[in-house]
């Protein structure tokens, strides 16, 4: 499959026809996703309609977007108006979108046509693709294996060729964690720089929209269309916007990119993991960037004060799947009480576990021994970040301490899934910005992820240095 | 950390989610391996943090301000069963 950033040349230079290019990635989708199932429907007939009428736009010689005619699939928790949105759970099985998120607003207005919507872990519960009501989503490079989550079939879906470019969300890794494990780039940019508006809240002060790509260039380029202040986001950041697409540049001459010292120190951390993460470092510093050790104390606690802040905010945001605001409704029910018991039951063991959690958490005798602490850790991690950002520009983690795992080797062990985000928690914690891209693969071919991390609204930088990456590794 | 039935009953309550008899076990296991987990941020010396609000952890927020709105048509007009005007919602009970 082309790029994103070629398929509007082609289409602007009517060296191909939106249709052709449509046809093309619904044929493709056919072949693959049976064993892959990373969409959970296609939107066959509203992508044709907007594929026409680009096509009558370009017989005008209208103006095209700089999305052109690029196919790209949505997560199913963005609202898309008119289709179904599921959040990967039984419990929104026939819900229908009655509006339009901001970031689907973009896609349209620039000319993008929406594929569909793709699997994720229930309600983004997850770091493997297992626990969607719909089936598990498989890893485009081995099928045995997963293609982590929570955006998981956003992932497979660009890392098997089917789609160019597909929207996840990340709200302690979700992005950048499959990307890392099915060798693409995922990017999760500073909280509040791409519109929440439309995404259903899991964390509603971690989440954030971000895109998944075969490259940075593509990357860069729908970026430029999504970050963009929204007012209908009140946590929407109100910062110049950027065409990071028309400033890529090969430069790192002189960048001090940090390395966090705890990190590559951590026990679980796979060794052929961090020798192509350190392999990359050095790739680096042949192109002029200075390597320095930095150190976040508090770091390693991310994990634990991630899980209980986001269980809690779930635990708050989920209560309105109570069949009667939102969500299926329990037909066997005594009394109102029981209505919504029995109509709860219907989540999956992961959603439930965590807003058990989650209620525990912030119930009275135990929130400040919990919730509290929490976000007093938050803290502590945010004030590290800021303080090693005084010393350096850019900050490298391997994105995942490990590769792909089988299916079903972690889903039984709790915290062993919980310890997967533990290289991308922190930045959500800290609201600043993370990119992963592939930096090799390992004995078994699987691939290995490379994290840049950048200061608060510094993602051209972080783009940059991603790009000058991505190239001299190739 | 211990985790026993009348936990397990009082966080049934406060989710809303029945768990069944065959559920109790499994859930006393599983949240107290969770909770002795988050335990571990005891480590973290937190004395000098001021609770929740302090200038480091600032969300950007819009300023709260009322505006003229006439979405009302906009928001019955989104609802997918009307009847008369108003919006006709599901027999819950």
């Amino acid at each position: 499959m082309s790029t994103a950033h070629e398929i509007v040349e082609l289409i602007k230079t009517e060296k191909l026809s939106p249709t052709q290019v449509l046809k093309e990635t619904l044929r493709t989708i056919k072949e693959k996703d049976g064993d892959i199932n990373a969409f959970l429907e296609i939107f066959e007939k509203s992508a044709m309609q907007q594929a026409e009428n680009l096509e009558e736009k370009i017989s005008k010689k209208a103006v095209l977007g700089k999305l052109a005619g690029v196919p790209i699939a949505i997560k199913d928790n963005i609202a898309y108006k008119g289709h179904k949105l599921s959040c990967g759970s039984k419990m929104l099985e026939n819900f229908v979108s009655t509006y339009n998120s901001t970031v689907v607003e973009k896609l349209l207005k620039e000319d993008a046509i929406i594929i569909g919507r793709t699997n994720m872990d229930e309600f983004a519960m997850g770091s493997s693709g297992e626990t969607s009501a719909y089936g598990i989503t498989k890893n485009p490079i081995d099928l045995e294996r997963v293609p982590g989550g929570s955006s998981a079939g956003s992932v497979a879906a660009v890392a098997s060729g089917m789609v160019p470019i597909a929207l996840g969300s990340d709200t302690g890794g979700s992005i950048r964690q499959p990307a890392s494990f099915c060798g693409v780039v995922g990017f999760k940019p500073s909280y509040g720089k791409i519109s929440r508006y439309g995404l259903v809240a899991f964390s509603s002060s971690l989440d954030q929209i971000g895109p998944i790509t075969n490259n940075v260039e593509d990357c860069a380029l729908i970026s430029s269309v999504l970050c963009e202040y929204d007012k209908k986001d009140s946590t929407s950041a109100n910062e110049p916007t950027h065409d990071y697409f028309a400033t890529l540049k090969h430069d790192v001459k002189s960048l001090k990119i940090g390395i966090i010292k705890e990190f590559f120190e951590m026990e679980g951390l796979n060794p052929e993991v961090k020798e192509k993460v350190l392999a990359g470092l050095e790739k680096l510093k042949k192109e002029g960037a200075k390597i320095v050790e930095v150190s976040l104390p508090n770091i390693n606690l991310s994990p634990e004060c991630y899980q209980i802040i986001c269980s809690s905010e779930a635990s708050s945001n989920l209560s309105r799947f109570d069949g009667i605001r939102y969500g299926l409704a329990s037909k066997n029910a005594t009394d109102l009480k029981d209505f919504y018991k029995k109509t709860r039951a219907n989540f999956g063991e992961e959603v439930k576990r965590r807003l058990m959690v989650g209620a525990y958490s912030l119930s009275a005798g135990y929130y400040d021994e919990y919730y509290l602490k929490a976000k007093k850790v938050q803290q502590l991690i945010k004030k590290d970040f800021e303080h090693a950002f005084k010393k350096v520009d850019i900050i490298v983690t391997p994105t995942s301490p490990f590769t792909a795992f089988k299916i079903g080797d972690k889903i039984t062990d709790i915290l062993q899934m919980y310890l997967c985000d533990i290289y991308t928690s922190s930045v959500n914690l800290a609201g600043i910005g993370g990119i992963s891209v592939n930096c090799g693969q390992d004995k078994n071919n699987l691939p290995i992820g490379i994290h840049f991390i950048c200061n608060q609204f510094d993602e051209k930088l972080l783009l940059n240095t991603a790009y000058t990456f991505e190239r001299i590794n190739k | 950390m211990y985790i026993n039935a009348s936990d397990i009953e009082k966080i049934s309550n406060l989710t809303g989610i029945e768990i069944t008899k065959e559920e109790f076990c499994k859930y006393e296991k599983e949240l107290a391996t969770v909770l002795s987990w988050f335990k571990k941020l005891d480590k973290a010396d937190t004395k000098k943090i001021c609770d929740i609000y302090d200038d480091t952890l600032c969300t950007p927020l819009r300023k709260d301000e009322i505006l003229p709105s006439k979405i009302e048509g906009e928001i019955v007009k989104a609802f997918p069963n009307l009847e008369n005007n108003m919006a006709k919602v599901k027999k819950v009970i």
